[in-house]
């Protein structure tokens, strides 16, 4: 396949606001559309809307059955851990967002920035990480924050830290805990954003070059808002995925032998709830509150953003 | 002036990257050096010394054996679900990310809406529904019940969506409509052939996510015969002396061997993700000028 | 009609009559044990299947009973568990998976066989829930070589220990007397104290006292110890414990599966020994456990496979066939002896090792109660991150109580403090 930039096209490839093509017609309303989405429809239903509502009933009842209104969120609301839980995913959702956005679209805009061959050597390097399962990566960070053994030796006794008990303080999880949730995932986003930026016409950049602008300048102005879609939805994920953080306290507690709480964080404890303690109600409440918290960020963005929009 | 400002973004640009390259690269290279060195030599050698072949042949055939082959076994039946999930999930996401993006139906923006929602809902409220629905159709223990909830692949269908809906010009469908295509035609003859490195992304994306995804199959699939990856991976912590002091037992799994079993559930993802850049690297659009 | 001339009715009866599948779960280091009984008993049809043990406190058997108990089906009929406060945990109401033992499944003399005492970590409310796979009591290790070498004396009491520590500190700088790094530290320092952290004096009613004279005389004697240096805040697992202190251990208190899994290497084979549990020096002597094995039968199993369930329940944990290739310290004390032998034949002791053990074993004190919480977890997470970070262990008594006490009373406890 050819690369964009030798292309030779005569019409605009991609219909921004400012150019609109006269051959557009106002689309109509047809049956096509639910042809195309019926398969996915099935799915939806059967593995994403019925347990959803399943779940969120929970939420409202108790073991029999019987509706309860808000009690279950009142009496996990009480629990002795929920608000340390809440506590320390907020800090580490601050870190996390801030980092992904800020180093993800930064990595994206370099790699975009050089050539072909050197860029996609770097995407697959990003990558790596992610392809390292949950429990797979906890052997790597068991030596990774041992400054006894640790390859990073030398940037851990920076900070005086003599063993893994003294890395892991409770203070420093937030920030341990986004560099591990970063260092797995930012490849992954990274190539996405990659792939969006691709997308963008040769001649707009061009175009925006011979105008006198410099690098950072086409990336804010004219790269970043053609991607915006991609951004938002990046960013109603992340939002999501981290106030959703499970895997990273837990692969952290099983590489120290059991010196983190198993509920650092809220997801922690819903899953405690319902698989410790048997009870699925607490969970569901506790899955609630999470839900919500998401749609809210996802609700702020695409209404601002406008992500449902087509032409 | 610009050149001198191009030559110092791009030097900027290098620096940078390498400094990131050390950091996502380097627990790797250390994982890629474990097996071929011992436990004891893991723990007091420099991270980055070279160990023997003899060492990694050890590590090998350990892991290998280790309860009958049972990573062979867990290998098998990762391949087994991320390829079933990936077929169905592919069939059904691409048409309905072109679906959302280019036709217009009664309840368009509310299903993009419902996806939205359910990926955002925590995943571990739905094992129990997803269980209690496997369970009535007596599909607990069977691959199927593992395979199909995979192949419901939102994230999948946001990818296509957000393609066809910023990247795919109207003007090349509406002209092909005014042809007298349907609409049939026009996503099978000129959208999807478009369409191949966001197949390849969503390909990727959802073989990664099944590969390593541990709750489902943990919760769907009662007997170790059945175990993928993830689920084998975390039992072989528990046999591992360096995880569970005091109960490790008659086979000693030690570091390098675990190292070993990582990278075996690594590079399935790896090998993948090359054929997928290979789609992702000419970019999104170079079909559509040929037309 | 017709179905029974096509056999159909012979199938039936033929099903009926068919052996029952029973399904055990063990982890991979009791693989062999299923494995010797299947050898041993070629009719019986097993389905094994290997889970990780439900191992540092992962809730992997807890989170299979709550599916299934949803359901109503496909709970396991045997279960391997490392967890020892799985018997609180599984037998509570939320569960209600394991079968009592101890009301004619298992017979009295089976019961009976196991060291004294030992059955109560399966015991609750005066039900028998499990049976014990092996132990892990606390006993004296020491280093016989460093001991003439330096001119000690082994020490009995817990005070002698920590006089010995503070000479060892200024005469031997750089070897220790123990460690407190881990999260089970709590089962080898406080339970010995008998320190009322855990003690369900009743049903749902526990006494969690972090100001309980017991409680703070042990850290008392030992966070002079840590400031001296005689005592380690390393983790006895961490990656460089073995070089840092090799043949620098001149004693420790911990588990018997210390002797296998931590020492050698560590300590010059041959120069290792075990005393009784040391004593606070009034009444009789108690020590604490760090472990162990247990095996579980389903309430679930109903008919015929009852009978069967319950014999090979049995089998995995009292028969030389099975518990002469465990690992761990037997607890069925017709099996100890023959294991012991083996350890000893190993040349990693100096002295006679069966006699501190089978003492030591039934010494456990028994006011440490099985709980559906992990104390250690909460010890690792409050105690020892506190050590960590500089502080005395007596300082943070009271978080680690009161945490407790949380726990306690969301899981429905009722909490008293009685000195």
């Amino acid at each position: 396949m050819k690369s964009v930039e030798s292309s030779e096209p005569s019409t605009p490839l991609v219909s921004t606001d400012s150019l609109s093509s006269p051959l557009r017609r106002k689309r109509k309303k047809g049956v096509a559309g639910y042809a195309f989405v019926s398969g996915y429809f099935v799915l939806l239903i059967l593995f994403g809307v019925a347990p959803a509502i399943y779940a969120i009933t929970l939420a409202f009842t108790a073991s029999g059955g019987h509706f309860t209104g808000l009690t279950n969120f009142i009496k996990t609301g009480e629990d002795f851990r929920f608000l340390p839980a809440f506590e320390n995913v907020g800090k580490y959702l601050f870190i996390w967002l801030a980092s992904l956005v800020v180093i993800v679209l930064g990595l994206a805009l370099m790699l975009h920035s050089i050539a072909r061959r050197v860029s996609a050597a770097f995407r697959f390097i990003f990558y790596l990480p992610g392809a390292l399962a949950g429990a797979a990566s906890v052997l790597v960070w068991l030596f990774m924050l041992d400054p006894t053994v640790s390859p990073w030796r030398l940037f851990l006794g920076i900070f005086g830290f003599k063993n893994l008990g003294q890395t892991i303080l409770p203070g420093h999880l937030p920030l341990i805990f986004a560099i591990i949730a970063f260092w797995a995932g930012a490849g992954g986003w990274i190539v996405v954003t990659y792939g969006a930026l691709n997308n963008i016409p040769n001649e707009l950049i061009e175009a925006a070059q011979l105008d006198g602008a410099g690098a950072i300048q086409t990336a804010l102005r004219i790269k970043l808002p053609l991607i915006k879609k991609w951004i938002v939805f990046m960013l109603i994920l992340a939002f999501a995925a981290g106030t959703q953080l499970f895997v990273e306290p837990q692969l952290v507690g099983e590489a120290s032998l059991g010196l983190i709480s198993p509920t650092w964080s809220p997801n922690e404890l819903a899953y405690y709830f319902a698989f410790q303690d048997n009870n699925f109600n607490y969970a569901a409440a506790i899955s609630v509150d999470l839900l919500v918290i998401g749609l809210l960020c996802a609700a702020v963005l695409v209404f601002r953003t406008k992500l449902f929009e087509v032409e | 002036m610009r050149l001198f400002n191009r030559i110092w973004s791009r030097t900027a640009s290098y620096i940078i990257l390498l400094a990131f390259t050390a950091f996502f690269v380097v627990p790797v290279i250390w994982l890629l050096f474990a097996p071929f060195k011992t436990d004891h030599n893991l723990v007091f050698q420099n991270p980055f010394a070279l160990g023997s072949l003899g060492n990694l042949f050890h590590a090998a055939h350990v892991m290998f054996t280790f309860e009958d082959y049972a990573l062979l076994n867990w290998l098998k039946n990762s391949a087994i679900y991320s390829f079933g999930g990936i077929v169905i999930a592919l069939i059904c996401s691409i048409p309905a990310g072109y679906g959302l993006a280019h036709t217009q139906f009664i309840g368009r923006r509310t299903l993009l809406g419902v996806t939205l929602f359910v990926m955002i809902m925590p995943a571990t409220a739905l094992v129990l529904p997803l269980f209690l629905e496997a369970n009535a159709v007596h599909a607990v223990g069977t691959p199927l019940a593992v395979i199909l909830p995979f192949s419901f692949f939102p994230f999948g269908v946001y990818l296509a969506y957000i393609f066809y809906s910023s990247s795919v010009p109207k003007d090349l469908l509406a002209a092909a409509r005014i042809d007298g295509c349907n609409e049939w035609d026009v996503f099978r003859r000129i959208a999807l052939p478009l369409a191949r490195p966001i197949i390849a992304l969503v390909t990727f994306f959802a073989f990664v996510a099944n590969w390593n995804n541990f709750f489902l199959p943990f919760v769907m699939l009662p007997n170790s015969t059945n175990y993928p990856l993830p689920i084998g991976l975390q039992d072989l912590l528990s046999a591992t002396p360096a995880f569970n002091p005091g109960q490790g037992g008659q086979v000693p799994i030690y570091r390098p061997e675990l190292a070993i079993a990582t990278i075996v559930a690594m590079a399935p993802v790896m090998i993948v993700f090359l054929f997928a850049q290979r789609s992702l690297v000419s970019g999104l659009l170079a079909g559509a000028t040929k037309e | 009609m017709a179905l029974a001339t096509f056999g159909f009715v012979e199938a039936a009866s033929a099903a009926k009559a068919k052996k029952p599948v029973i399904t055990i779960w063990v982890d991979s280091t009791r693989v062999p044990q299923v494995k010797a009984y299947e050898k041993a008993h070629p009719g019986t049809k097993i389905n094994m299947v290997i889970y990780n043990g439900n191992a540092n406190g992962s809730g992997v058997l807890q989170s299979k009973i709550a599916l299934d108990n949803r359901v109503g089906n496909g709970w396991p009929d045997i279960v391997f568990s490392e967890e020892n406060n799985d018997a609180a945990s599984l037998a509570s109401s939320q569960f209600n998976y394991p079968a009592v033992l101890n009301k004619g499944l298992v017979s009295k003399k089976v019961l009976g066989g196991y060291a004294a005492g030992t059955l109560a970590g399966c015991t609750v409310n005066g039900k028998v829930y499990c049976l014990r796979n092996d132990l892990a009591m606390n006993v004296l290790f020491y280093n016989s070589a460093l001991m003439t070498q330096f001119g000690y004396t082994v020490p009995t009491t817990w005070q002698g220990w920590q006089t010995l520590g503070e000479e060892v500190a200024t005469q031997h700088p750089g070897y220790i007397v123990g460690s407190v790094g881990d999260n089970w530290d709590d089962d080898i320092y406080l339970w010995p104290s008998e320190c009322h952290v855990d003690d369900v004096v009743k049903t749902d009613t526990i006494d969690i006292n972090a100001a309980d004279p017991n409680c703070t005389r042990a850290t008392a004697l030992i966070d002079p110890l840590i400031k001296d240096g005689a005592v380690t805040t390393d983790s006895v697992f961490s990656s460089t414990f073995g070089t840092t202190y090799n043949n620098k251990i001149l004693m420790m208190v911990g588990p018997a599966w210390y002797g296998q899994y931590l020492f050698p290497g560590i300590v010059t084979k041959g120069d290792l020994a075990v005393a009784d549990p040391l004593s606070w020096g009034s009444g009789a002597t108690v020590t604490g456990e760090v472990g162990g094995g247990l095996w579980f039968m389903s309430s679930h199993v109903t008919g015929a496979a009852k009978t069967l369930t319950a014999s090979i329940l049995t089998w995995l944990s009292t028969s030389y066939g099975s518990q002469g290739i465990s690992p761990g310290y037997p607890a069925y004390v017709a099996d100890e002896t023959p294991w012991i032998a083996g350890q000893q034949a190993s040349g990693l002791y100096s002295n006679q090792i069966a006699p501190v053990f089978a003492k030591a074993a039934t010494e456990v004190w028994s006011g440490w109660s099985p709980v559906p919480w992990s104390t250690d977890s909460v010890f690792g997470s409050t105690v020892v991150t506190g050590l960590n970070s500089g502080s005395t262990m007596s300082s943070q008594l009271a978080g680690f109580a009161s945490q407790l006490a949380d726990f306690a009373q969301s899981d429905g406890y009722t909490v008293v403090t009685t000195p």
